[in-house]
């Protein structure tokens, strides 16, 4: 009888601790699942910025107003499974006179009709510090995808007027506008483009 | 500021010398050979403007990314069609080149959201355009005159100005560096010798520059045709007057340019009132 009993707790262990790993499993399945982040990003406030040097002697500032979209997933557990898609359209090019709008976005510069859209698609993430992270990605620009390796800055977090949550992050980069075969105007309009792209994404 | 004036101003010597130089140097290898060197000329007028397009675009990218890098392509094969030597390929040559030049110039934009009406408009409209303004002007090269490359020369000035008000120095840059070619190649060359194929290529050089400053830069349409239709409809004035007996030949020449510059003015006020340009900087 003690043999019968010791055996069948013998066979019951087996699975009892099967059972306990598949809930824990599962458990953290759900865990990540959970974890896992997905943010929109909010066109109204978020902001591409340039600068450019005009005649060697200051700066063309400018931004993309209202033109930028995408998403952005975040994974706490993996940071590295994290991933960035961001959209800017060229039209929305703002410099604050017309006419010099009228001029980058022309064949020149832009070529905003045949190039509508500057993309950007991570193709990995590195966690660096709570408030920091490298990624690189592929940018898409006037027709030409380079890499590019940018440090994310995570700017803050905060809750929306309908309790939305909202986390913003900032990247600086330069680009070298020569590369993605915008060559008119050198090297009396600067090659280097100082970019400034500032998100703020809406948790979905 | 001053580095890049002279780069720009170097460039547009540098295009006159080339034409200048290059057809005096081919009037004489083929002074006994006027078929050649009109063949000569004219492929020397396409590589002018075509190394033109790839010195003020920064390149010859191969393949063309953008419309405007067609131009130089476009020119090459019209002059190689131009080149083979049968009266009925003219209006052949003609069309296949316009053709190309339409589609690879109006294809970029239309990838990006025109429907096929839109496309199929541009397209027949441009062809159309293209074919009766070239039927008017190749008869009125049929004979030597100064007249020709004023003809030529003058609308491409004045599509420099209303491209850089536009929004596209680059175009306007390349129209001026057309401009100068033409007259270069002429003062080297009597008119005589360059046959139609030159206007052809000239032509079809002016026709893609408004057509890339009015789809993809912001010349209004309007205005573009306009500057397309003046030099032919001058011509056209100029002949009904002479049928007339109103003037004679000599004066209908004379004629013919001066009112050549009152219309292309008057082109150039009309996009002055419809689009109101300012200076970019």
């Amino acid at each position: 009888m003690e043999t019968d009993i010791k055996s069948s707790n013998n066979h019951e262990n087996p699975m009892k601790k099967s059972i306990i790993i598949a809930v824990f499993l599962g458990c953290l399945v759900a865990h990540s699942t959970i974890a896992a982040e997905t943010f929109q990003v909010d066109p109204n406030h978020s902001f591409v910025l340039f600068k450019v040097s005009h005649l060697g002697a200051g700066y063309v500032y400018g931004r993309f107003t209202g033109g930028v979209s995408g998403t952005i997933s975040t994974d706490p557990a993996a940071p590295d499974k994290s991933a960035v898609a961001l959209e800017v359209k060229t039209d929305t090019l703002d410099t604050g006179l017309a006419q010099r709008d009228k001029d980058i976005k022309s064949p020149d510069f832009l070529n905003a009709k045949q190039f509508p859209l500057i993309t950007f698609k991570s193709t990995s993430v590195q966690k660096v510090s709570d408030q920091q992270y490298a990624v690189t990605g592929d940018l898409t620009f006037h027709g030409v995808t380079k890499p590019v390796a940018v440090q994310a800055n995570i700017t803050g977090e905060g809750k929306g007027p309908k309790g939305e949550m909202r986390t913003g992050a900032e990247v600086h980069f330069v680009v070298k506008r020569s590369e993605y075969d915008v060559k008119y105007g050198l090297p009396a309009l600067g090659n280097d483009v100082q970019m400034t792209v500032a998100v703020e994404g809406v948790r979905k | 500021m001053d580095a890049f004036l002279v780069s720009q101003l170097a460039f547009l010597v540098a295009v006159g010398i080339a034409g200048f130089a290059g057809s005096a140097v081919l009037g004489r290898l083929f002074a006994k050979h006027p078929e050649r060197l009109r063949v000569a000329l004219w492929w020397l007028l396409a590589i002018i403007l075509a190394l033109s397009c790839a010195w003020v675009g920064g390149g010859w990218p191969f393949p063309p990314r953008e419309s405007q890098n067609w131009i130089g392509y476009v020119l090459l094969f019209a002059a190689l069609l131009r080149s083979i030597p049968f009266p009925t390929t003219q209006l052949i040559s003609a069309l296949a080149s316009v053709t190309f030049g339409l589609v690879v110039t109006l294809l970029p934009v239309a990838q990006n959201g025109w429907n096929l009406l839109t496309f199929a408009s541009w397209f027949f409209a441009g062809l159309f355009s293209f074919l009766m303004v070239r039927l008017v002007l190749h008869k009125e090269f049929e004979t030597a005159s100064v007249r020709a490359p004023v003809l030529l020369a003058v609308p491409l000035l004045v599509t420099a100005a209303l491209s850089f008000f536009a929004g596209s120095a680059m175009l306007a840059e390349l129209a001026v560096a057309g401009a100068v070619a033409v007259v270069a190649v002429y003062l080297a060359v009597s008119s005589s010798a360059l046959g139609r194929g030159f206007v052809e290529i000239t032509l079809i050089f002016h026709f893609l520059l408004l057509l890339n400053c009015s789809v993809y830069a912001d010349l209004p349409p309007g205005v573009a045709w306009l500057q397309w239709i003046v030099p032919a409809a001058v011509v056209l004035i100029g002949q009904a007057l002479h049928r007339q007996k109103m003037m004679t030949r000599r004066w209908r020449h004379i004629a013919t340019m001066a009112v050549l510059v009152v219309a292309e003015c008057g082109v150039g006020a009309i996009f002055y009132w419809v689009a109101r340009p300012a200076l970019p900087f």
